[in-house]
């Protein structure tokens, strides 16, 4: 035996069951709020993966206010300051410039309102997921002879709106940077899935020749290696006076809204599982001390402390809570991992939120689940306890040993 | 110096049906080396004088010293610290920590005093000795008779050598040869090594070892006097 904690120890053996029931509640609950948890933060991270990958990247530079405000004018100060400051960190595995311009796309009687992206053929892909989710036809080439056709991927929603499909020729009319009318034939060779997409990518070199920004970017796209480094990214940038560099966050306000919302309902759940922890084992340890007045009564006669009852009252629940929380918390892990690696293709039942589609669940571990979430509930376990060992503690020593 | 004192001790309990004056008034000192049957029947008010004495109650009024130290004076912890390193109890029904094995029990006491565990051990071994269950040291008490539980008791009462052992009706739940042997047991104790033994008993032949005898009626000493043996 060492000491009171030892005993403690021995005591929850005493009713094997009830201990073995309590036991489950808390490490099922722990588990299950590690998995959901890791489900959300999965979830989220699918979600801004999804949302990154098919149009804005995880993080942006651009002329400051661009982003509210683009005008075909407002190109970055310094491109080559801006790509160099955000190559220049580690985390940035990829950065691919953009032009772009609204203007009218038409096909025989049919005029639609679109916007025109000239990006780079090659380091688009690193970037975005636009040229390998091609729905038809193929990805922009990477040159083109001066007498070739020009060739332009659109989003499957506009040419859809056009009549028009891979092989035919769309003509676009906007404006070009220097006032002159801008005005081009495209042959369509690709078309993404994107059902309400109104954008038509076509080379850098062909849009910039097209819009009259020699040289120019209104964009330059970056990608990370981990979404948990886009802030750092971020704040770690110094682009040219009057250019900025924003994340996800910034670029797609809503969804970041939306997963904020979300976060705060996974913390519900997990105040449930608390409560329900919290219930368990006060009721658990209420029962004990109940059923063993009499022997507090000894203990309290052989000369055992006040103090020391609550020690071994608290030693008893926090025994149960960090064995219990430690099985749901390495449990809930390897459940998060299993449903990460494999994910839970959802069928028919996609999820339309925040403006993007999801269609599996996925699960990520972290930290904050795997040791934040049974730490908490061990915690609150032992806060539990704190009501019966004040009780047991209070008991009077003659009363006890009658009872 | 008198281990313990009373002066007009008196314990009232407040029942629904009205005051119960269990102890009324009570006046005695208990000696060093006193071997001690406090006799009486059923509802005289053995138990409550017990609790008294150990430190375990304090009197409604009038003054209970334990080594000089009035109980009223004496907070929860430092009531436990003088229970702990002064008083040794033998229960009735034994009351043996169930979770705890024969020796661990023994070595509960000095476990709270902070005596190092190898010389708790060895101790605890040795009383264990003393008492005849040298043998079954590492048995829990459910693995123990109730003549060897009482033993186990009576160890676990004298391993931190109070000053006073205190038995409340000890033999009640024993047969005639196993409380012989308890009883020659703790005279033997008594004699070894000076300890003051209190026992509550209605049972005439426990009176019979007794070398001070005191007998209570509702409450009340109705007399105590010292027997040569
Ligand atoms: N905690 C209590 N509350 C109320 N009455 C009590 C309590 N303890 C003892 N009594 C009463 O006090 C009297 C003396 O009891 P007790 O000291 O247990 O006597 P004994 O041990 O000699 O049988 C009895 O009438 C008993 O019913
Ligand atoms: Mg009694």
């Amino acid at each position: 035996m060492s000491g009171l904690v030892g005993m403690a120890l021995r005591n929850l053996g005493r009713r094997r069951l009830r201990t073995a029931l309590t036991g489950s509640m808390i490490a099922g609950g722990t588990a299950l709020a590690v998995l959901s948890l890791g489900m959300n933060f999965g979830t989220y991270d699918h979600m801004i993966d999804l949302a990154t990958r098919s149009s804005v990247g995880h993080l942006e530079a651009t002329r400051a206010g661009y982003d509210r405000k683009p005008r075909l004018n407002k190109t970055l100060v310094d491109p080559a300051a801006a790509e160099a400051t955000l190559r220049a960190q580690p985390a940035v595995q990829a950065v691919s410039p953009r032009v772009e311009a609204g203007g009218l796309f038409a096909k025989d009687a049919r005029t639609i309102g679109g916007l025109l992206v000239g990006v780079d053929p090659v380091t688009e892909g690193s970037v975005t997921s636009v040229p390998r989710s091609l729905g038809e036809g193929a990805w922009l080439p990477t040159a083109r002879g001066v007498d070739d056709p020009i060739p332009a991927v659109f989003d499957a929603g506009l040419l859809h709106q056009l009549r028009a499909a891979v092989g035919d020729e769309v003509s676009f009319v906007g404006q070009a940077a220097d006032g002159s009318l801008a005005a081009e034939l495209f042959t369509v060779c690709g078309v993404t899935k994107l059902k309400d997409g109104a954008m038509a990518y076509v080379r850098l070199a062909d849009a910039r020749d097209l819009l009259v920004l020699p040289g120019r970017v209104h964009r330059l796209v970056a990608r990370v290696d981990s979404l948990r480094h886009v802030d750092e990214v971020v704040l770690g940038a110094r682009p040219a006076e009057g250019d900025v560099v924003q994340g996800w966050d910034a670029l797609l306000p809503g969804l970041a809204r939306s997963i904020e919302a979300d976060r705060a309902s996974g913390w519900i759940f997990l105040a449930i599982v608390l409560m329900v922890v919290l219930l368990g084992v006060a009721n658990t340890l209420l029962m004990a001390v109940f059923e063993r007045t009499h022997e507090f009564g000894v203990l309290m006669a052989l000369g055992t402390r006040p103090r020391q009852i609550v020690l071994l009252t608290l030693a008893e629940a926090g025994w149960l809570a960090v064995l219990a929380a430690t099985v749901g918390g390495i449990a809930g892990t390897a459940a998060t991992a299993w449903v990460g690696v494999e994910g839970i293709p959802l069928g028919d039942m996609t999820i339309e939120y925040g403006g993007v589609t999801i269609d599996r669940m996925i699960a990520v571990n972290s930290m904050l689940g795997s040791v934040g979430v049974p730490a908490v509930v061990a915690m609150c376990a032992l806060l539990a306890a704190a009501v019966p060992a004040w009780r047991a503690a209070r008991l009077h020593p003659t009363e006890a040993l009658r009872a | 110096m008198s281990v313990v004192s009373l002066r007009g001790a008196t314990r009232y309990y407040e029942t629904k049906a009205g005051i119960v004056r269990a102890l009324d008034g009570v006046t005695f000192d208990i000696d060093r080396g006193d071997f001690m049957v406090v006799a009486g029947p059923s509802g005289s008010g053995k138990t409550t004088l017990v609790n008294l004495i150990g430190a375990l109650d304090k009197p409604t009024s009038g003054v209970v010293s334990i080594d000089g130290r009035s109980l009223a004076d004496l907070d929860g912890k430092a009531l436990a610290d003088l229970r702990r390193d002064r008083i040794g109890f033998v229960f009735q029904a034994y009351n043996l920590v169930p979770v705890l094995t024969a020796i661990e029990n023994v070595e509960y006491v000095m476990l709270l005093q902070g005596v190092p565990a190898a010389e708790r051990r060895s101790r605890a071994a040795e009383m264990l000795g003393e008492v005849g269950l040298g043998d079954l040291l590492d048995r829990r008490p459910d693995a123990l008779s109730g003549g060897q539980q009482q033993r186990v008791a009576v160890a676990r009462a004298l391993v931190a050598r109070p000053a006073l052992v205190l038995a409340d009706e000890p033999t009640a739940n024993l047969d005639s040869a196993a409380s012989e042997a308890l009883m020659d047991l703790m005279a033997t104790l008594n004699e070894r090594h000076r300890t003051t033994f209190v026992f509550c008993t209605h049972d005439p032949a426990l009176m019979a070892r007794a070398r001070r005898l005191m007998r209570l009626r509702d409450g009340r000493v109705e007399s105590d006097e010292r027997i040569a043996r």
